[in-house]
């Protein structure tokens, strides 16, 4: 088989898929096609050649580049006129100090925020749509020390929040893809309280950096973030309704 | 499409993330204390990422002015999203991806028919490459990228120069994988043509 200039739009987009690397499993007769052809075809061999030398430009072109004048200044007037409009949530509720009932008076709080803010939206929209499938880690086994400092929770603290982090993060990411499909009222709920949230999660980290053997403020931490990931899974839940 | 990130047996099968670099722990600090409120964290991180995302804006843009404004507009909703970042990666990814967003917006709200038209912006091409590349056979390139149109532009530079994967460029762009497949197809034959044209 010769190459020449006629378009060939199904080895194109092999030859695409070949050169990144990425040719579809079951692609074998192409793959070789590909591997042996340039040896005896030479329009097909300098075509390929330019190909990977335009991408190995492309590559090398530098990621970071800076702008000519610092735009720090009005970045800075700009947040601290939009702070003046609307005062970001701090202080007040949360102080300096850590108080187990405010946790508690706080998670009360979101479950009806979070709960009102997004049963709006979901009275809204057509419930017959298939849940995101998310798998939770496990949650932490029971303390076992009767002083409340000993037990295998510390030690599975770190694995759950691990496992935690990644679903945290995909969730995340789907959210911002999905978030403009929510209300505006919806998702103002939505990120005020994963505000909240992770304010207290702050406090939490804080106060574990001074007491890292205490299993209460373990299990409140994996609480505080297990109540993140139900939020964005709702969020999430919700805009794939939409 | 997105929802192939929710296979269970994906995430379950994902690995721990590695233990934070130093120099990560350090923004991961200044990410706590933004999260926090702290403008004088978000002015560092903002010093620690500003060449990163004016450089990705200025390549998807071809535009000095306009990416220096993707840049402020960017890093002022960041700030008011700083509540939701939940790691350094996170902030980063949030970060490209609302500069992709806010610059496909900007094109559609005005010049709604460019997106897929040459970009003819050769005199600013020769600029940009002229105030970061050596001169030769990079200004010729900086100056055919410039010319593809945004669509091609941008999906040729996110698979080549940024790493991305057709999936994400999708979700990004909205647009199937497929579809991404063959933009980038017609982003490299339109390249050649114009670069060996230059």
């Amino acid at each position: 088989m010769k190459h020449d200039d006629a378009p060939r739009p199904e080895h194109d987009a092999a030859l695409d898929d070949w050169l990144a690397g990425d040719l579809a499993p079951g692609s074998d007769a192409e793959r070789a096609l590909f591997a042996t052809m340039p040896e005896d075809d030479a329009a097909l061999h300098d075509e390929l050649t330019a190909h990977r030398e335009i991408r190995s430009q492309v590559r090398a072109l530098p990621l970071e580049l800076a702008p000519e004048r610092d735009l720090w200044p009005q970045i800075a007037a700009r947040i601290e006129v939009g702070d003046a409009e609307s005062p970001p949530p701090s202080g007040g509720f949360w102080d300096r100090t850590i108080s187990l009932p405010r946790w508690a008076a706080l998670a009360a709080l979101l479950a009806v925020a979070v709960g009102v803010g997004l049963l709006v939206g979901y009275e809204r929209t057509a419930p017959e749509v298939a849940p995101l499938a998310v798998s939770s880690p496990a949650p932490l086994p029971p303390a076992t020390g009767v002083d409340g400092r000993t037990g295998p929770a510390l030690a599975a603290y770190a694995e759950t929040d691990r496992a935690l982090a990644t679903i945290r993060e995909e969730l995340l990411r789907s959210i911002e893809a999905r978030q403009a499909k929510l209300p505006p009222e919806t998702r103002a709920v939505v990120f005020e309280n994963l505000r909240t949230i992770d304010s207290a999660i702050d406090e939490i980290e804080a106060a574990l950096a001074a007491a890292p053997a205490d299993e209460q403020l373990a299990r409140t931490y994996i609480a505080y973030r297990e109540r993140q990931i139900a939020v964005l899974r709702q969020a999430n839940e919700l805009a794939a309704r939409l | 499409m997105i929802d192939a990130l929710w296979d269970p047996e994906r995430l379950a099968a994902a690995q721990p993330p590695e233990p934070p670099a130093p120099a990560d722990l350090t923004e991961t600090r200044l990410l706590a204390d933004l999260r926090r409120g702290e403008v004088s964290a978000f002015e560092e991180l903002y010093r620690r990422q500003v060449r990163a995302l004016y450089g990705f804006a200025l390549r998807l843009s071809c535009r000095p002015a306009e990416a220096e404004e993707l840049t402020q507009e960017v890093f002022v909703r960041a700030w008011e999203a700083r509540g939701t970042f939940a790691s350094l990666a996170h902030f980063k990814n949030w970060l490209r991806r609302v500069t992709v967003n806010e610059w496909i917006n900007r094109i559609r709200r005005h010049r709604p028919l460019a997106l897929d038209a040459d970009d003819g912006t050769a005199d600013e091409a020769a600029a940009l490459a002229s105030s970061s590349a050596p001169p030769g056979l990079r200004l010729d390139l900086e100056r055919a990228l410039a010319q593809l149109s945004p669509r091609l532009r941008a999906v040729l530079l996110l698979f080549d120069l940024y790493g991305l994967d057709h999936a994400e460029i999708g979700e990004l762009l909205g647009m199937t994988v497929g579809a991404s497949k063959v933009q980038l197809h017609r982003a490299r034959r339109r390249l050649r043509e114009l670069y060996g044209s230059s």
